[in-house]
Formats: structure tokens, C-alpha cells, sequence
């Protein structure tokens, strides 16, 4: 059991805006509760958008000069997420990535409570 | 009356634990553990205001094993500068609020751990518990340092409960980065407290004459050339050491996630807050603080977005939380202290609620992989629940506990017109959401089905979780809140906050940045693919560095000119057969006696010329 995650193929920004049904990573999800899933797809988008518009109406005191501006806090909420996580996956992982046997070759992560792979505790690798 | 400190009655009985356990079993030792961390906690509140207990110390020195008294003036002999909404003010020492989390968390802890019997790991932990609560009651630094050390002899055994070949390991590193950052702390306290002495100051151990608060911190621009501010950067680095600051910070994802499914919750809440609570009456108002805080919020989320193991992905959060604590302490005004301490009460009840959900998890599977589990909403419901409500709680949603607590620590950035600061918070804040918010239960409870179908977990665990999950929601819960807000430093100031923490603006504008930061993480679920990797840390300056420049580059001379040594004493064979046995075996670390008398004599010369040239040229 390799336990990745290789068989949600991802879909990407693209397919995800066109709707593309390449496997998504919340599939699992939506065979079992498709109409949850859905629902949530469909309003999750107008309710950001009304979030973010709220702001016409609610007001902001300025510190800085651009926090006031009606729609700051979800740009930067998103901008902030996206700079964060290419920073950490596209340049700290590059050069600090490592097998998560690195320290201890021998044990690595089987080694301890049984076998991480079985569910009574101690079976086999499948 | 009581007249020693609190803490004392968990450091007492927990030496006393391993007997109920021997004469009574194990799960009276579990309930006797709960009873005496809540002893602990109406010690903590029975102790009134003002309240000071002194005892002499060797010649002419007193020690205070308790205070509730504001420490008075700093080390300069001022009052604390504490901005434009307090003016000056006396500092005051957070204690009522830490002590009672820390003896709450202990006795939430010991429900948690109750059916694991894992004989040390119970009186460790509430050894560990109690001395962080004497902490909080010093009122001198020596009393401080002494339960400071204590508790990191209560943790390293409770990292090495968790009883694999990793703990063991990882429990070792531990217990000496720690021992190390407590050796540089007591020099800096020697370095402060001597000159006192000379100077014929009646009460050298007093901890208002180490307060050295925001003076000769503003920026990097501090003196090393007096004596009183080399001392303060030792202090400084010492307790930074334990607040899990980078660089200095490795050592938390390293052991935490190492010990036992009860350890980890138990570890997660007192070494780095203890340092929190420190910091705030030593350092208050250091500029130098909101740098460091800003660092340690961003460095625990861009490492906990790369990491796999779910307990791993929490203890890089703890550092990105203390961040927020740390850059609060550093702005140093009413507000922000208030906001410090309340997050570190929040934090603490949420992340061990959170630590317990990803325990149980580990528990009921023994899977630890975020690329392992997924699915287990199906027969998990109250860990799910209860790990929802921690995450939510985390990410300060409103409603929850995070909300009112941190958004004292961003007002005052704010107001305060710190633009580093507050942006770089503001990017944490959607950051959390976004590596523990989300990222822990979605990756654990949902994603893949693995068709992992464990049961759910006992009723001590699931009540364990619970209470703290109500606290979770109680504490953010307006009405609810003000109750913590009585018993902040500044009970005055954060009153009259109150009434804004729930303002519209406030309101709006988190629910921004939390919901934009849950777009991006669904936008970027396919950047998010869990690898089985970890990532290089600060650690690896000890654990790959160092041996290897051992290994390479000192062993083989000293390996040789030993040789040498006993070549000239006895006979050659036997000297060049232990040469190559000490070098060529590489699959264990060398014991003491496999080198030989040589090689110690050298080290040993080598060791006495350096400490030579070092005092010749003092002299």
C-alpha cells in the first residue's frame, strides 16, 4: 500500500473552473453525499462574493490607508493563502524536501504501536 | 491560607502517584492525578491579589515561591512604557490566568489519558504541569529557573513515554536542547544577579531587577558590552529557546509528535506558554519580540503546508500560534498583553483539543500519515466534531475562542501602527485556516476513503474532548467571553474592549480573510498532494551537521594521534586494532571505552589550552 494520493487525479485550476470530470480530491465525498457537495459548490461562491460586498456597507477603520478599501480583507485572505502555499511548495520544498525516512533509514515510520498499514494493529504490508 | 505555591500539590503528589498505582491500580492513579490538578486549580484561586509569601535563602537572600502582586519597577528602576492607551504602568504578572489553564489543562490531560496506562508517563506529566504553575507564582528568578529546569525534566519523560525506538531518541535531543537553553539562561542570571550583590542591592534575586523590558531592545541596536545587557540577551535566548522560536525551534516538531497519543496533548500546553508567560514580564515592549513573532507565525504555517503527519502539522502550528502571543508581548501595550495572555489561554484548551482528536485518531488506527487516513468521519463522529470545533477555534472563527482572544493582539497592531506586524498577522490568520483549519480535518476525517471503519474512541477520551470543545465555543460566545477578559493582566482595559471584539468590522473582516483563505485552499487542493516527506529543519544542524563533522573531521585525528599516544605506552598491535575498530565501525556510536586512554588525554590537553589562551587573555 503506497497510500498516495495518486489516484485522485487532480483537476487543476482549469478543469475545475470548465468543470472537467477528471477525479477530484473530494470524490470519495460527493459519491456518498453528492447532493452535500454540490449544494455547497453551487453557494459557496455567491456567499464569498456577498461576504466581500458587505464591506460597502460595513465600515473599516483605516490605519494604513488601503485597509479600508471595500474588499480588502478577502484579497489579501486569498493572496496571502496562495503566496503562502507556492512559497512553501514551490521554493522551501525544493531544496528542504526529504523522504520521510531521512533521519532514521531502518525504522522510518513502520517501526512503532504495530504496523501503520494494518487496521487490527499488526497485518502485513498489502 | 495557603502559603507555598499551588503548583506544588501536582509536583508533590505526582511522586506519590507511581505508589497509588502500586497498591491501587492504575485507574486510581489516573482519578487521584485529576483530583490533584484540580486541588491545583482552587489553590490557584483560593491565593488573593497582592498576596506574597518570602522565605530567607542562604546568606541574607529571599526567595518569593508566591506573588500576586504587580513585579513594581523594571530593571532600570522605570515603569514600563505601555504606549498611548495605558500610559505608564507598573507590569503585572499574568499569573491568575496561566495558573488556571495550566491546572485545568492538567486535569482535562489526565481524563484524556486516563485509560493508557502508561505508569511514568501520568506523574511526569503532572510534575511537568505543577512546576509550570510554580512558574507562574515566582516571584524571584531563582525560584523561577528552578521549576523552569523541572519542567523540562517532567517533559523529556514524557516524551520518552511514548515508548518507540523515536521517543527514545527524540526524547534525548530534547532533553539536552533544553538543557542547554537553561544553561544560557542561568548565565545570564549570574551575569545580572552578581553585579547586584556588589552593588549591595537587598533583594539581587527579585524579579523586577530582571525585568529588562523594552529598553536596549528597540531593534537589533543592543550593547553586548555591559554587563547588564549581555545578561539580558542570555535570558532572552534561554526562554526563546523554550517559546520554540526559530532558530531555535526545531526541537518541537521533533519530540512532540514523538510521544504518546496523551503526551503530545499534555506537551503541547506548557513549555512554550510557560515562556510566553515569561517573556511577558521580562521582555514586555521589546521591539525585537514582534519580529520574532512575526517569523514564528509564518515559518509554522509554510512548514505545516509541507507536512504529512498529522501530529507534525499541529506542532508546527503551536510555534505559528505563539507567534501571535510573542508579537503581542513585543508591541507591549495594555492591549496587546491582554491579548497575549488570552490567546495563550485559548490556545492552549484548543490545541490540546485538537491534539487530542488527531491522538484519538492515532488511536483507534494507528496511522499517523495524512496519506494513510481520510474517511473516518464514517465511524469517528464526536473526534470529527470535536476536531472541527478545535479547528474552527484555531483559526479564530467567530464564535469560537480564538476570535475574542486574538483579535486583541491585531487591534493593537493596529492601533498601534505597526504595518509589519499587522500584515504579517493578518496573512497568518488566513494562513491558519488554511494548514490546521482546514487542512487537519479535511486531509484526516474526509478526502479518500480508505475504507478505515475504526470505532470511536473510549468515553474518558470522548468526554475529554468534549468538555473542552464546549469551552471552545463558550469562551467565544458574547455574554460568555468577559468572564476571561476579568481575569486578564489588565482586567480595566480589556472591559472596556469587550464591547468591540464583536463590532461588525471585527466580525466582517475575519470572516473574510478566513473564507478567502478556504477558497484557496479548495483552489489549491491539487498543490496541497500530501507527499511522504518531512522538511529540513533547524535540526538538522544537530542531527546530520554535527555528527557528521564529528564523523569526517575530528574523529580521525584525534583517532590517530591517540594511536600515536599509545604507541608510545604499550604495545602497537593492540593500539592499531582498537584504531580500526573505533573508525570502521560505523553502525553504532562509539562508547566511552572503546577509546582509548590516548584519545581522551588529547581531548582533554586540547581542551585545557583553549580555557589557557582564553584566561591568559583576560588577565
Amino acid at each position: 500500500m503506497s497510500g498516495s494520493d495518486d489516484a485522485d487525479k487532480p483537476p487543476g485550476l482549469f478543469s475545475l473552473l470548465v468543470g472537467g470530470d477528471i477525479r477530484k480530491p473530494w470524490a470519495d465525498l460527493e459519491r456518498e453525499h453528492p447532493r452535500v457537495v454540490r449544494a455547497i459548490w453551487r453557494w459557496s461562491i455567491p456567499a464569498l462574493l456577498v461576504l466581500a460586498a458587505l464591506d460597502i456597507w460595513v465600515h473599516h477603520h483605516e490605519h494604513f490607508g488601503y485597509d479600508g478599501i471595500p474588499g480588502f480583507y478577502s484579497f489579501y485572505g486569498l493572496f496571502a493563502c496562495v503566496a503562502m502555499v507556492v512559497f512553501s511548495k514551490k521554493i522551501i520544498a525544493v531544496f528542504l524536501k526529504r523522504d520521510d525516512t531521512y533521519y532514521d533509514p531502518e525504522g522510518g515510520y513502520a517501526d512503532e504501536r504495530g504496523e501503520a498499514t494494518g487496521d487490527d494493529g499488526h497485518g502485513g504490508h498489502g | 491560607m495557603i502559603n507555598f505555591p499551588p503548583g506544588l500539590i501536582l509536583v508533590v503528589g505526582a511522586l506519590f502517584l507511581p505508589l497509588v498505582r502500586r497498591f491501587a491500580g492504575a485507574a486510581a492513579m489516573g482519578w487521584t492525578g485529576i483530583l490533584l490538578a484540580l486541588a491545583t486549580l482552587a489553590g490557584v484561586w483560593m491565593i488573593p491579589d497582592g498576596h506574597v509569601v518570602q522565605i530567607a535563602f542562604l546568606d541574607g537572600l529571599t526567595l518569593t515561591p508566591v506573588t500576586k502582586a504587580p513585579l513594581g519597577i523594571d530593571a532600570f528602576g522605570n515603569y514600563l512604557h505601555m504606549g498611548a492607551d495605558g500610559g505608564p504602568v507598573a507590569p503585572v504578572a499574568p499569573t491568575k490566568v496561566f495558573a488556571t489553564i495550566f491546572s485545568l489543562m492538567a486535569a482535562v490531560g489526565g481524563l484524556f489519558a486516563l485509560n493508557q496506562d502508561r505508569k511514568i508517563e501520568l506523574p511526569a506529566a503532572l510534575l511537568y504541569a505543577g512546576s509550570a504553575v510554580c512558574v507562574t507564582f515566582a516571584g524571584d528568578i531563582f525560584t523561577l529557573f528552578v521549576f523552569w529546569e523541572l519542567m523540562a525534566v517532567g517533559s523529556t519523560i514524557v516524551v520518552w513515554a511514548g515508548g518507540t525506538e523515536r521517543a527514545n531518541a527524540s526524547g534525548m535531543r530534547y532533553a539536552l536542547v533544553h538543557f542547554v537553553g537553561g544553561v544560557i539562561m542561568m548565565a545570564g542570571i549570574v551575569l545580572q544577579a552578581f553585579p547586584l550583590m556588589d552593588a549591595g542591592v537587598h533583594d539581587p534575586l527579585a524579579l523586577r531587577h530582571y525585568a529588562f523590558g523594552p529598553l536596549g531592545f528597540e531593534g537589533l541596536s543592543f550593547s553586548l558590552a555591559e554587563p547588564s545587557g549581555a545578561a539580558a540577551w542570555l535570558v532572552l535566548i534561554g526562554v526563546l529557546i523554550n517559546a520554540a522560536a526559530p532558530p531555535f525551534g526545531s526541537w518541537l516538531p521533533d519530540a512532540y509528535p514523538e510521544a504518546s497519543e496523551s503526551g503530545t496533548v499534555f506537551l503541547s500546553a506548557f513549555t512554550t506558554k510557560t515562556s510566553v508567560y515569561v517573556l511577558m514580564i521580562l521582555f514586555a515592549g521589546s521591539d525585537l519580540l514582534i519580529y520574532v513573532g512575526c517569523l514564528m507565525a509564518v515559518y509554522g504555517i509554510v512548514y505545516a503546508i509541507l507536512e504529512n503527519d498529522m501530529r507534525r502539522i499541529l506542532a508546527y502550528s503551536i510555534c505559528n500560534q505563539v507567534g501571535f502571543m510573542v508579537c503581542g508581548i513585543g508591541i507591549g501595550t495594555t492591549l496587546s498583553l491582554n491579548g497575549a495572555s488570552a490567546h495563550a489561554f485559548a490556545h492552549i484548551i484548543y490545541k490540546a483539543l485538537l491534539l487530542m482528536s488527531a491522538g484519538s485518531v492515532l488511536f483507534a488506527t494507528g496511522r499517523r500519515k495524512c496519506t494513510e487516513l481520510g474517511g473516518l468521519y464514517h465511524t469517528m463522529p464526536v473526534t470529527m466534531w470535536c476536531g472541527i470545533i478545535g479547528a474552527l477555534a484555531i483559526s479564530s472563527f467567530p464564535l469560537t475562542s480564538g476570535f475574542t482572544s486574538k483579535s486583541m493582539i491585531t487591534t493593537a497592531a493596529a492601533g498601534g501602527h505597526y504595518e509589519l506586524a499587522w500584515l504579517v498577522l493578518a496573512a497568518a490568520s488566513a494562513g491558519v485556516f488554511l494548514h490546521a483549519g482546514i487542512k487537519f480535518p479535511w486531509f484526516v476525517f474526509f478526502q479518500k476513503d480508505r475504507g478505515l471503519r475504526p470505532p470511536e474512541v473510549p468515553w474518558n477520551m470522548r468526554a475529554a474532548m468534549i468538555i473542552f470543545a464546549a469551552l471552545c465555543i463558550l469562551l467565544g460566545l458574547p455574554g460568555v467571553f468577559p468572564l476571561l477578559y476579568e481575569i486578564l493582566p489588565y482586567p480595566a482595559i480589556a472591559m472596556a474592549y469587550a464591547p468591540d471584539a464583536y463590532s461588525a468590522s471585527h466580525v466582517v473582516s475575519q470572516l473574510q480573510l478566513l473564507l478567502y483563505s478556504g477558497l484557496a485552499f479548495f483552489l489549491l487542493l491539487p498543490m496541497l498532494k500530501r507527499t511522504e516527506t518531512i522538511t529540513i529543519d533547524f535540526d538538522w544542524l544537530y542531527r546530520r551537521l554535527g555528527p557528521g563533522v564529528w564523523r569526517y573531521a575530528l574523529r580521525p585525528p584525534i583517532a590517530f594521534l591517540g594511536f600515536l599516544w599509545d604507541g608510545l605506552r604499550e604495545d602497537t598491535p593492540g593500539a592499531l586494532a582498537r584504531l580500526v575498530r573505533v573508525t570502521h565501525d560505523d553502525t553504532r556510536v562509539p562508547g566511552l571505552r572503546e577509546w582509548s586512554q590516548g584519545a581522551a588525554m588529547i581531548v582533554i590537553t586540547a581542551m585545557l589550552f583553549v580555557y589557557l589562551i582564553i584566561s591568559f587573555n583576560q588577565t
